[in-house]
């Protein structure tokens, strides 16, 4: 029985796979092989797997955890000679199987009833901050499944969003308004666990002149997409449609999380073939669309940073996000950054845009895998002999952070965060 | 690893397979595992019963053994990037997936080896040696991820083989396993040691003999200067006699690269790096040496090609620009699926004078059969991929495609070239096989594969076509009609049960194995004396009773130089081959095996074969030809030997001093090389030698060859750190002319005595010779000494750390020493002809 898939998507993915010749360029730089050495957990392998289940050699049963186990860095893609895009082909069987196996209650609760909805993100996050409190999250840590600890030495101290937000108007940050020309989409990972860097990406708006608006908007789709769920990409995505739809002067989103930043980009695709109207404000949404740190590059940042004096940042180094290095790209300006950066001195590091193995979910459905490839990223940050790994996406940097925990005196930190930390301290006398 | 995979097992033979391994190895068994180890870079697809990932060196041995009890096919595995279809299980059974043995077990700098499992990957490799500034010399465009056990398997070439050899050049060692299941250690010494060669059988045996589980590979000093250009022309032929005038300049670059229109464009669509798109071809030269005399050479390389008719020379201006270069040509073969990923790539080679001729017959062919075609090839080697991009792959489209190869590889094979330089014959070339070996050598590699494989269940359907073993012809038939009088004479005395012992002068008959009978001795001088230079191909092939004296001043007055005949012995060039004749350069240029390009050899049972033949890397069926070297006249009597040249260096210049001299000022207890260890990298001398006559004078001497400017500066550096001075050019010819004087003095009645000391470069071994009484020579680099010493004399080296092999008269020196040698001997000498009579090493 060959796989049920929209004719479309299947032609899509029929023709993706048909380019890869079986080279094999993919296998030296895909994370999930280097750590398993298994022919199915690298690109040429999955695209055989996904054309035999397409084709009808292979049940949908018989597909072994190898669809599920490509992060979608995409860095196979730059060494892959045809240019195969392997998340495009694996998101689309991961669609297939979910039509045809079903998709896990709890998957698709959080991904469709929890992740786009703001109140209920909110409301999560305020439980989860109590629960933390009390330390009724190390009780996961005593549940026999290793995904369970996994999850609780990932996550992020949770905040409540409401304080942040009190803490945003105490401190007068983001006031642009319906007119602003600059809109912010935090994401949720930044929205829930990552204050600081809300904070800190406002303060540099401010420093820099430039008046935004904090989107009232939750999840940008792409753990719904990952998943295979398509519908669940577009009911999140249409959250934020909707949040920037009453924003006439637009002329920027930005975002501190790169991954929300790479799936924005791909809306036009998502809504391909829905209204006409939406797929328009889809395609207009997906030109805006940048990362606030390659955003901040551009906007006058580096220069502010060169002119400040003083900070103590040491020997740092950056960690590429897949989402930055392999979709949105933006690598060199936020070097510039990096480099401008007051009181440091930057190191890059081996590998610096080899995956970390967080990978959203990925991290708590495949922690073997997930700690396996964070083990590579950490030998490689710690030849550096940085005190500091900064990057931008906050999936990469609650893995960091859980990962330098063995390298004593290292700390991991979002970008925006240590540049608003030499800034700031650069003006004190 | 283990612990993220676990064994799928879903068939009562998985689990019985599983019971029997570690915990660490794997097993897989499912459909879906079945389906991704069905394939490798080929296009051809079958599945296996089971995949095994195994984790060490006995479980796979077990594996095997298991399977054989099973009567299960095996097929050894790596990155399946092979172009071949050779590790597409055809036959089912388990496919043994090797990727994670990629250990670099170790590396030892001073031995110049390193051991590494058959799983790392050669860019590993290579980016491992690069801070200890030596490499593995062999590096195949798929290097990022073919692994080194594939290098072996398949005897991997690259670009950089025109200037240093192919993957057998550089494989010292293998731990193998059997097809029983038995774990053998072959080599692992410097390439000298006594017994036959069996390491250079196993590669490019394509998984058929054995399975590899450790290799040691032999390290190169890194050059110290490199310089890359990027070419263009408007015409292919312009830069075919861009590529030829080099070559008759006398330069060698390391690389001479060649790419079409069609290629270029592709590269260019596929990845931006600047390549030009509106050219017929370029050429992607590269050239390495000391610093001084590097700007010299590549002036003169753009000169030549300007004057060739190249539009333009563009010389990469840093470490990223080269990169970018070759990143482009390493993409080549993908960055063209970008157009059609279906696609058949073929890897013929002609003599590299007949490269561009064979590039157009390619187009025509192609063009005849309407089949759009890129070229890319080794220009410096003629090695060549034709690349048919054939859309869709439908039976008539597909049997064009078999067409256009067939005469491709037919028309390749006419002009004195073979099927395959590089990629194998795997599954895809079987067919073709016989278009490049003749019937008698295919019935040798079928006894051979036979000797190691008797139930065919090493990769089954690969390599070598399953055409019936050709049975030794029966002893008693003494001679059959069209063989030569050499073949009927072997014929003859194997129906007489005589033994023979092939030689020209027979200068070097006292290390054969039996009794000095005269009438045993079958005189090939007396087949004439011949030297065919082909100066394009920078080849000589000659009779092996050819005197090497009169074959070096031969190649000497046309300008050519092949070092490993520099050795001063008065013998037949057939005899330096089949001794692995000693020669100064042995350590730092390669014995003569690493010369040496093709023979004709006439078999124990009179079989007359041709092994390799004139081109630079050819993978047609096994290598057999370098068993040859050491062979001590037990495999037949070679009768032709072609062999590769360099050309003759601008300048040549010895260094010498006293030995205690010399380790004086070096001051290392333990250490012959002292602290000159990086001199020798940045200055790579073609010899660095001790030697000693019979009153114990023993001298150190260093051997510089190359451009004039590069060897002024080398020996001002080796002046300037050690008393090394310049020799006058009496004294030179006078001390190396001393060099086989142990060999000689042995020949006259003594004996020689071989010593081997680990690790190389040992000052023990250096004090142990001054100890004796015997003349003797010694590689200071390599772990090797020869000493001559009296028949009655004592009996070897006592010292600690010394290993003595005795060459005694009638102990036979040349065989019984591998765990192979047995099986090998046999497919070539079924009737003892040559083993002689009782004595054996059996």
């Amino acid at each position: 029985m060959k796989m049920p898939l929209p004719e479309q998507v299947r032609v899509e993915a029929l023709a993706e796979l048909a380019k890869c010749n079986k080279c094999g360029f993919c296998l030296t730089n895909c994370p999930t092989y280097n750590v398993t050495g298994v022919e199915w957990e690298v690109a040429r392998g999955r695209l055989a797997l996904a054309r035999a289940a397409l084709d009808g050699e292979l049940q949908a049963a018989d597909l072994p955890d190898a669809i599920w186990s490509c992060i979608l860095c995409r860095n196979c893609l730059p060494h892959c000679p045809p240019g195969v895009k392997m998340d495009r082909v694996m998101v689309a069987v991961r669609a297939a199987l979910g039509e045809q196996l079903g998709v896990s209650p709890l998957r698709r609760a959080i991904i469709r009833g929890l992740l786009p909805r703001r109140g209920r993100l909110a409301a999560a996050a305020t439980v989860g901050s109590l629960g933390q409190g009390l330390g009724l999250d190390r009780l996961l840590a005593l549940w026999p499944d290793r995904r369970l600890r996994t999850a609780q030495r990932y996550a992020p101290r949770l905040t409540s969003p409401a304080s942040v937000r009190r803490r945003i108007r105490a401190e007068g940050l983001y006031e642009g308004g319906q007119d602003a020309e600059v809109a912010v989409l935090l994401g949720c990972a930044t929205e829930m666990g990552l204050p600081r860097v809300t904070l800190a990406l406002g303060y540099l708006l401010r420093e820099l002149g430039i008046t935004a608006t904090l989107l009232d908007a939750a999840c940008c789709g792409l753990p719904a997409y990952g998943s295979g769920d398509l519908d669940g990409a577009r009911l999140a995505a249409r959250g934020v449609l909707h949040a920037v739809g009453g924003m006439p002067r637009l002329k920027a989103l930005i975002t501190p999380c790169v991954s929300c930043a790479s799936y924005l980009e791909e809306y036009p695709q998502l809504f391909a073939g829905q209204p006409e109207a939406e797929a328009e404000r889809a395609a207009a949404l997906a030109e805006l669309i940048k990362p606030a740190s390659v955003f901040l590059a551009g906007a006058g940042l580096v220069e502010m940073l060169g002119r400040s004096e003083g900070g103590s940042l040491g020997r740092h180094t950056f960690h590429d996000p897949c989402h930055l290095a392999h979709y949105v790209g933006g690598k060199e300006q936020v070097r510039e950054v990096l480099r401008a950066l007051p009181g440091g001195e930057y190191v890059e590091m081996p590998g610096a845009d080899s995956c970390c193995g967080a990978g959203g979910s990925f991290v708590i459905t495949h922690p073997g895998h997930s700690d396996a490839v964070l083990e590579r990223k950490v030998a490689s940050i710690a030849a550096t002999g940085a005190e500091v790994v900064t990057t931008a996406c906050p999936g990469c940097l609650l893995q960091l952070k859980r990962g330098v925990q063995d390298l004593p005196g290292v700390r991991a930190q979002h970008l925006l965060e240590v540049a608003w930390d030499a800034l700031s301290a650069g003006r004190k006398p | 690893l283990p612990s993220i995979i676990k064994s799928n097992l879903t068939s009562p033979l998985a689990k019985e397979l599983a019971r029997l391994l570690g915990p660490d190895s794997v097993v897989l068994s499912g459909p879906a595992d079945k389906v991704a180890y069905s394939y490798d870079a080929a296009g051809v697809r079958a599945l296996p019963e089971l995949v095994v990932l195994p984790a060490d060196t006995t479980d796979t041995a077990a594996v095997v053994r298991w399977a054989a009890r099973r009567g299960l096919p095996v097929v050894a595995r790596g990155a399946g990037t092979n172009l071949s279809g050779g590790t597409v299980p055809v036959a089912g059974g388990v496919v043994v997936e090797l990727s994670r043995l990629d250990r670099i077990i170790a590396v030892d700098t001073r031995s110049r080896r390193a051991t590494v499992g058959p799983g790392l990957t050669n860019l590993a490799l290579q980016n491992h040696l690069a801070p200890l500034r030596y490499n593995f010399a062999p590096d195949p465009a798929s290097q990022k991820v073919s692994t080194i056990g594939g290098n072996v398997g398949e005897n991997a070439g690259g670009p950089h083989c025109l200037k240093y050899g192919v993957t057998v050049d550089h494989i010292l060692g293998l731990t193998a396993v059997l097809s029983d299941g038995q774990i053998v250690q072959l080599g692992h010494g410097d390439g000298l040691e006594p017994g036959l060669n069996a390491v250079s059988a196993m590669s490019g045996s394509e998984g058929t003999l054995a399975l590899f589980t450790e290799v040691v590979v032999r390290l190169e000093t890194a050059p110290p200067a490199v310089q890359t250009l990027l070419v263009l022309y408007d015409q292919l032929e312009d830069a075919g006699r861009s590529v030829s005038e080099i070559i008759a300049r006398r330069i060698l670059p390391a690389t001479l690269e060649l790419m079409d229109r069609t290629t270029l464009q592709s590269i260019e669509e596929s990845l931006q790096l600047g390549y030009p798109t509106d050219v017929e071809g370029a050429l992607l030269i590269e050239v390495d040496g000391l610093a001084p005399g590097l700007s010299r050479q590549v002036a003169l390389i753009e000169q030549i090609c300007l004057t060739n008719g190249a539009r333009s020379v563009a010389a990469a201006k840093d470490e990223r620009e080269r990169g970018r270069l070759w990143q482009g040509r390493r993409a080549a073969f993908g960055a063209l699926a970008r157009r059609s990923p279906i696609y058949s790539v073929q890897d013929a080679t002609v003599p590299r004078n007949k490269l561009v001729e064979m590039m157009r017959i390619v187009q025509e062919v192609c063009a005849g059969h309407d089949l759009p075609v890129a070229i890319v090839a080794h220009a410096g080697d003629g090695n060549l991929h034709p690349i048919i991009l054939y859309g869709e792959a439908t039976p008539e489209r597909l049997a064009v495609v078999h067409d256009a190869n067939q005469e491709i590889l037919r028309r390749a094979a006419d002009m004195g070239g073979t099927i395959s330089g590089e990629h194998g014959v795997g599954l895809e070339k079987l067919e073709f096989l016989s278009l490049a070996v003749d019937r008698p050598t295919l019935g040798l590699m079928h006894r051979v594969k036979n000797a190691f494989d008797p139930d065919e269940r090493l990769n089954p359907g690969k390599a070598i076509p399953a055409i019936p073993v050709l049975a030794p012809a029966p002893a008693d038939v003494t001679a059959q009609t069209g063989m030569t009088p050499l073949a009927a004479k072997v014929a003859a005395a194997a129906a007489a049960g005589d033994y023979l012992l092939p030689g020209a002068a027979g200068t070097r008959s006292a290390w054969s194995q039996g009794p000095r009978v005269e009438s045993a001795i079958l005189r090939l001088a007396a087949s004439p004396e011949r030297i065919e230079l082909d100066t394009e191909n920078l080849t000589v092939t000659v009779s092996a009773s050819t005197s090497s004296e009169r074959l070096r001043e031969a190649l000497a007055v046309d300008g050519f130089w092949l070092p490993p005949l520099d050795h001063g012995w008065h013998g037949s060039v057939g005899g330096d081959v089949a001794t692995n004749q000693f020669a100064p350069t042995a350590a730092t240029l390669g014995p003569i095996a690493r010369w040496l390009l093709g023979a004709r050899l006439v078999t124990g049972d009179g079989l007359e074969v041709r092994l390799g033949g004139q081109t630079m890397k050819n993978v047609a069926g096994y290598n057999l030809l370098h068993l040859l070297a050491g062979s001590f006249g037990r495999l037949g009597a070679i009768t032709e030997l072609t062999l590769r040249l360099w050309p003759r260096p601008e300048a040549d210049l010895t260094l010498g001093c006293r030995l205690d001299e010399w380790l004086a000022a070096g001051g290392s207890k333990t250490d012959a090389l002292g602290p000159w260890e990086e001199l020798v990298g940045l200055t790579r001398p073609a010899a660095l030698a001790a030697i000693s006559q019979r009153d114990g004078d023993a001298q150190v001497l260093l051997r510089l060859a190359g451009l004039d400017e590069d060897v002024a500066w080398a020996a001002e550096q080796w002046h300037q750190a050690t008393p090394l001075r310049a020799l006058s050019a009496t004294q030179q010819a006078e001390r190396w002319g001393r060099w086989s004087e142990p060999l000689v003095e042995a020949a006259k009645g003594g004996c020689l005595e071989r010593l081997q000391a680990r690790p190389a470069r040992s000052v023990q071994l250096l004090s142990y010779l001054a100890q004796g009484s015997g003349a003797w020579a010694t590689c200071l680099i390599s772990e090797s000494a020869w000493r001559g010493v009296d028949a009655d004399g004592d009996q070897g080296a006592q010292a600690e750390g010394l290993t003595v092999l005795d060459y005694r008269r009638g102990k036979g020196a040349g065989m019984g020493h591998g765990p192979l040698d047995e099986r090998l001997r046999v497919a070539f000498d079924p009737h003892r002809v040559f083993a002689g009579p009782g004595g054996a090493a059996r």
